[in-house]
């Protein structure tokens, strides 16, 4: 299951929600009158947009002048002064903590990662010394801010420049330990170095940028009480964060074209293009007013983006694995832990994406825990399925690994090589792996849905009564089937088999399917035979085959001495170093038959399965040359000649 | 060299604490404002007198001649702009600290000289601050910070290589934060009560704004004076940075190839310091004191016939002091001269000033490889 298609379905099912409210609102649900009241919105929003600007200026002038005043009477003065006692005490105190933690992280930096999960620890540990440096800079500075008694109105404005320096040194250490410049060991993403300082300076600028858009207009609403102000200000920052977005997002296309030049191999995914919509449409909507539309596309595409991305992300982690490969190589196996945090990662981002929409939808938390919001049951409901969809995953790769690992260490599947040990394993594991396959996914399709609040029974229902259609007009099917699973069950075959049916087919069992068995004849031909077919199942593979061959002699041979000579070469045989051990029994003779004018004798061993041609072979030769070494023919089968040449007299 | 660099760097660092006693004592007077006006008049005979004596003007000027110069010839003298955030941070509140200081000096000490009925008492100029130049109240509180700011951390990097810093440290570093604070707060707490008497007190008003006409009347000649200062204050300062940016250009194609233990190789250019090179190619290099030959952490071991240039007095005296051996330099003073230079740091780069302080504690354990950190 694709987790993106959930989220995707998730959006959508999201948005109608909110058109269809707002239609409820209106208590009219034609689409003329939704787009109506659409229209009239932005007309609204443009209107204020334009207010906005044109009385930007005349409260800018205000502020600026209750500044001057604030100059005059001493309050600015006072605030200038604690302000840098914050300033000191703040600066000051992280100075002192870093007087001693500066060695302890230079000994992190310096070190070179043995493995990217290496370098997440030590990450972690660089978070640990430069959090704390900033948690000790703000906590100081509020503690400080505290207990100092600021003019009325400052307070906010120390707060607000006080949030916005955190945010941005927060953002700035967390984007330097993760792309960690300067030291391509310790980097927790795949970004090349010279990209890195980049990375970093853009993502300082944007939090800059954005904390500024987020902050700053608020401050001005309440404390200035200059809404419009604070209107062209949020705008004027909001085009800002919008045009370096696109600028980045052209950058790192940029570079990424000239490095490819002449090694692209295929068309690849427009991201940058993709990325560019999707941040002008947001800029776009938030400037229209569908500020809520807005905010879920971004949150919509960011889990999509990470989503994308997931698998890449994930295996970064287990690079050093897969020597250096992006992704482990289609045949081999990839370890299982990569998979497992795949799966969490996927599912987390989901789950937040889904958390993120609902403050974006405003659903009231009291709402959410009764269910009584459409819009957070929707929501729950998706949740639900996507754990639904981690746990069955987590199930599924937890029995496939099994699987696969007992099938890797089980000798590789070959029909036409001797048999080995476990062909039971090889023939029944790859089978159980596909019918799992298939439980797992028609248990989840079902249970989804029936999370999702549609009801499964009238389907079960409606599924029994077309498949006792089904079934009458699959008999053969059906029957196939069944004494295909008796078949396997009893062990009557496994791959690498030769067996004979009752319909006088034969072969050696090369494939086994849910309806048939593939049976390659040994000149070739493969014959695909249904189960219910198959009928008397002769299994010429199972512990050991006796064969018996008869060597006509003529009349005059000392039978006994013919018995010791077949049985030394029995024993000689049993001896060799090849067939020796295939042999059970080792060949013996006795003299069978006499008919007239020929011995028949009648040799017999028994070996492993399937090795009773070679050994007969050797046997006829050791045979033949043990009589010609003893002078002894061949008796003719058929009528004998013999010519009798009249010695001249003398 | 005029000078060998350790009497250079003697009389730097002298001036800069004759100038930070001052600002000491300047500062703990304003922190009387906490008590009050009076307060802080009463003892500013004691603590500022002897700075207005000529002893101490002549002392106090040519201390601030010397300390501003010798860190301009310094700017000059570098050859990259690699430097340690400390250094950063030094360089650019030295520099910013004279032309925000001009107006308080001129406007109080030099008018003083050249008026006699003008009396700049601490009344006066806390009413001007707070009342009728309010801007320029701003400028010398950022002038506070940022002069004390650059004083304790030059008197924090000279302490903390000194044997006695962990005795030191306990009462040294709370002044270090008390003096600015409990001065911002004597200056807010007084501010306060200089409004309320000049609301109340219309005798004393009068005598403020008596006194600010005199000021204003000199308005011209003191705007000359602090024209001239800034003029030659900007003269110097781009001297200092056009031969800075000359010699960086003269050599701007003269690389150099140094080459380090571990493999690794970073270029430079002619004049570069080896520390100067691992900084701007952000190799790992121990460096304690930031280049100035001081602690001994920066020290590298050369081959004897190495292309650099020969140790100075101060280096000698320092690898001394570390009881370094013979083929060993200090990365932060050895200049390249133009062919490759290969080197072998000795300290790992997480060493702290107790290496610089107690040099034998670290030799045994990280002397043999570099790489492996513990």
């Amino acid at each position: 299951m694709k987790s993106w298609l959930v989220s995707l379905a998730e959006a959508v099912l999201l948005l109608f929600a909110d058109i269809a409210l707002s239609a409820a609102d209106a208590d009219e649900l034609g689409s003329e009158r939704l787009t109506g009241l659409a229209s009239a919105n932005v007309g609204a929003n443009l209107q204020a947009l334009r207010d906005d600007f044109a009385l930007a200026t005349s409260e800018a002038k205000r502020l600026a002048a209750d500044v001057v005043v604030a100059l005059n009477d001493g309050t600015a003065v006072r605030s200038v002064t604690f302000a840098l006692i914050l300033v000191v005490v703040g600066a000051g105190l992280e100075w002192l903590y870093w007087t001693f933690a500066a060695a302890p992280l230079r000994a992190v930096i310096n070190r070179t990662a043995t493995t990217p999960r290496h370098a997440v620890g030590l990450a972690l540990r660089r978070l640990g010394y430069l959090g704390f440096g900033v948690m000790l800079f703000t906590a100081s500075i509020v503690g400080a801010a505290l207990i100092l008694p600021w003019p009325p109105n400052v307070d906010a404005l120390v707060i607000t420049t006080t949030a916005l320096v955190v945010a941005v040194r927060s953002t700035w250490i967390i984007a330097d330990v993760v792309v960690s410049p300067y030291h391509p060991s310790l980097r927790l993403v795949a970004i090349q170095s010279y990209r890195s300082t980049f990375v970093v300076s853009g993502v300082a600028w944007l939090t800059v940028l954005a904390a500024t858009a987020l902050l700053v207009p608020q401050l001005l609403t309440t404390v200035g009480s200059a809404p419009h102000l604070a209107g062209a200000v949020r705008v004027g920052m909001g085009g800002l964060v919008t045009v370096s977005l696109l600028a980045a997002v052209r950058i790192a296309s940029w570079r990424e074209d000239g490095r490819d030049n002449g090694r692209r191999k295929r068309p690849r995914f427009p991201k940058a293009l993709v990325a560019s919509s999707v941040i002008v449409a947001t800029a776009v909507l938030a400037l229209i007013g569908g500020g809520r539309i807005a905010a879920m596309l971004v949150d919509i595409a960011i889990v999509a983006a990470l989503l994308g991305a997931s698998k890449r992300i994930v295996f970064f982690f287990w690079r050093d694995n897969t020597a250096g490969d992006e992704e482990p190589a289609a045949d081999a196996l990839p370890d299982m832990l990569p998979l497992i945090v795949l799966a969490v990662f996927r599912f987390v981002t989901s789950l937040t994406g889904i958390a993120g929409l609902l403050p974006i939808m405003r659903v009231p938390l009291s709402q959410l825990t009764s269910g009584s919001n459409p819009v957070a049951q929707v929501a729950l409901h998706v949740a639900d399925t996507v754990a639904l969809a981690f746990i069955v995953y987590l199930g599924w790769i937890a029995i496939r690994f099994a699987i696969d690992r007992r099938l890797r260490q089980l000798a590789p599947l070959d029909p036409h090589s001797p048999a080995a040990e476990n062909t039971r394993l090889l023939t029944l594991l790859p089978l159980l792996r596909t019918t799992l396959a298939i439980v797992f996914v028609t248990l989840f399709t079902l249970s989804a849905l029936w999370t999702l609040g549609i009801q499964i029974a009238p389907l079960l229902a409606g599924a029994g009564i077309f498949g006792l259609a089904i079934g009458f007009g699959a008999q053969t099917l059906v029957r196939d089937v069944i004494s295909g699973v008796f078949f396997l069950i009893e062990d009557v075959f496994r791959i690498g088999e030769y067996i004979e049916s009752g319909t006088s087919t034969k072969g050696t069992v090369e494939h086994i399917s849910f309806r048939t068995v593939a049976l390659r004849y040994h000149n070739g031909p493969l014959t695909f035979v249904p189960y219910g077919l198959l009928g008397t199942v002769r299994n010429d593979s199972r512990d050991w085959v006796i064969d018996k061959f008869n060597i006509p002699l003529p009349l005059s041979v000392d039978s006994e001495k013919i018995r010791k000579m077949i049985k030394g070469i029995g024993e000689d045989l049993a001896l060799d170093p090849e067939l020796g051990p295939l042999i059970r029994e080792p060949l013996k003779g006795k003299l069978y038959r006499v008919d007239p004018g020929i011995k028949i004798f009648r040799c017999k061993f028994m070996t492993a399965p399937g090795c009773q041609f070679d050994v007969r072979t050797a046997a006829l030769k050791g045979i033949e040359a043990a009589l010609v070494e003893a002078g002894i023919s061949f008796a003719g089968a058929g009528p004998q000649t013999i010519l009798i040449r009249r010695a001249p007299d003398p | 060299m005029l000078l060998s660099r350790l009497i250079v760097r003697r009389v730097r660092l002298g001036s800069g604490l004759i100038l930070l006693l001052f600002v000491t004592g300047h500062l703990c007077n304003l922190a009387l404002g906490l008590g009050s006006v009076d307060a802080m008049e009463r003892w500013r005979g004691a603590l500022l007198m002897p700075w207005q004596t000529r002893l101490g003007q002549g002392l106090l000027l040519t201390a601030v001649i010397i300390h501003a110069g010798l860190g301009l010839v310094s700017l000059a003298s570098r050859h990259s702009l690699a430097m340690s955030r400390t250094d950063w941070v030094q360089l650019l509140l030295g520099l910013a600290t004279p032309p925000l200081l001009v107006n308080h000096v001129v406007g109080l000490a030099v008018a003083s000289h050249l008026v006699a009925r003008f009396s700049p008492d601490y009344g006066f100029v806390l009413a001007v601050y707070w009342k009728y130049a309010p801007l320029l109240a701003l400028q010398q509180l950022l002038v506070v910070v940022i002069v004390w700011v650059h004083g304790a951390i030059g008197l924090y990097s000279t302490l903390v290589l000194r044997p006695v810093w962990p005795r030191l440290a306990p009462i040294v570093i709370p002044v270090l934060f008390a003096v600015p604070i409990l001065a911002l707060l004597g200056f807010a707490h007084a501010g306060d009560g200089v409004l309320a008497r000049l609301a109340n007190d219309a005798g004393w008003r009068a005598l403020v704004e008596q006194n600010l006409r005199v000021l204003q009347d000199l308005g011209h000649r003191l705007h000359v004076i602090e024209a001239g200062i800034f003029l030659v204050y900007g003269g110097a300062v781009a001297l200092a940075v056009g031969i800075f940016a000359a010699n960086i250009l003269r050599r701007r194609s003269a690389r150099v190839v140094v080459s380090y233990d571990g493999g690794l190789t970073a270029v430079g250019r002619v004049g570069m310091s080896v520390l100067d090179v691992s900084r701007a190619n952000h190799i790992p290099h121990a460096s304690v004191c930031g280049g100035r030959a001081r602690c001994g952490t920066c020290r590298v071991i050369v081959p004897a016939a190495a292309d650099l240039d020969p140790p100075a007095e101060a280096e000698l005296a320092t690898l001394h002091r570390v009881k370094a051996p013979a083929d060993t330099r200090l990365a932060c003073q050895a200049h390249l001269l133009g062919r490759p230079v290969s080197v072998r740091r000795v300290y790992p780069v997480f060493v702290d000033a107790e290496a610089a302080r107690q040099p034998d504690s670290w030799r045994a354990e990280t002397e043999p490889d570099l790489e492996t950190v513990p």
